[in-house]
């Protein structure tokens, strides 16, 4: 009994922050924050994200994830924006979660390279699109914007997390 | 450390820093004096032009047109029929090294150095 309330409540949190990252997804497309340069995203919708792995566990936060992107791309986005979301997404995920693994590094410092694994993703999907090395030159500014926007989500991230008094869903 | 930093964040920010900072020393540096402009569509190269020729270019593909516009050394897209526009937000470039996309239309432009040493040859 105790164990499928447990496993109930874990469904509707993973849920709640599907529907909420798909949310944030929707007010950064109603809203581009324009920025000085192209290809990059602040990716509100990644708060959602690094707050599901830490209180969710790896295996629950990777559904909310998929789900987050197949969802938002077919909201409102593309095929095309789809597949460089995924990329992006999928290996940023990895990234956070190996590191978070490691219990070296904060939830700052796992959001910091899980924004810069995003713009990787999306250059070597980009490279592999393009047929091109050229798409290479771009890396300099990736990973800086990358770094400027995986600090800034961490940061809330933690605030977040912080506030939610709870105690963590124990994974099963 | 702080409330939100650990000691290995610090090493990762650092090392990731670097590595960009070395992008941006090492692949851009300002335009040479017979600089050109190199548009490929997917990987193959098109086309190739003076970067110091003021002109307008229209690229044609199947996948649509972007407007390129060379003007005092500065190159930009000025208009294309991509549904996502990024290509236009690069803004202006002006410096070996850098480069406009459009993933949509496959394009790049790129500047590269003129060929070297052709003065020399050409006596």
């Amino acid at each position: 009994m105790q164990s499928a309330t447990k496993s109930t409540k874990k469904i509707a949190t993973a849920a709640l922050l599907s529907a909420l990252a798909i949310i944030f997804g929707y007010i950064e497309f109603l809203i581009p924050i324009s920025v000085a340069a192209p290809g990059i995203k602040l990716g509100v919708a990644n708060i959602v994200i690094v707050i599901a792995l830490y209180k969710l566990g790896w295996k629950w936060a990777l559904p909310v994830n998929v789900v987050r992107v197949l969802l938002s791309a077919l909201l409102f986005g593309s095929v095309f924006s789809a597949l460089y979301s995924l990329a992006g997404a999928i290996l940023s995920f990895i990234v956070m979660t190996l590191l978070k693994k490691t219990n070296l590094f904060s939830i700052v410092g796992v959001s910091m390279a899980g924004g810069v694994a995003h713009n990787v993703g999306q250059l070597i999907v980009a490279c592999l699109a393009m047929e091109t090395t050229n798409v290479l030159y771009y890396y300099p500014v990736l990973l800086v914007s990358g770094l400027a926007t995986g600090i800034g989500i961490g940061i809330i991230a933690t605030l977040v997390l912080n506030k939610f008094k709870t105690k963590p869903i124990k994974q099963d | 450390m702080s409330k939100y930093f650990k000691k290995a964040d610090l090493i990762l920010f650092i090392i990731i820093l670097a590595l960009s900072v070395l992008g941006f020393i090492l692949l851009r540096k300002p335009a040479s004096d017979n600089a050109q402009i190199e548009i490929s569509i997917g990987g193959e190269v098109t086309e190739v032009h003076n970067l110091d020729t003021d002109a307008e270019y229209i690229i044609e593909t199947e996948h649509g047109y972007n407007t390129i516009q060379v003007k005092s050394g500065q190159v930009r897209v000025i208009s294309a029929d991509c549904p996502n526009k990024d290509c236009l937000n690069f803004g202006a470039i002006s410096k070996e090294g850098q480069i406009i996309l459009c993933l949509p239309h496959k394009l790049a432009v790129r500047i590269i150095g003129g060929e070297e040493g052709l003065d020399a040859v050409s006596y």
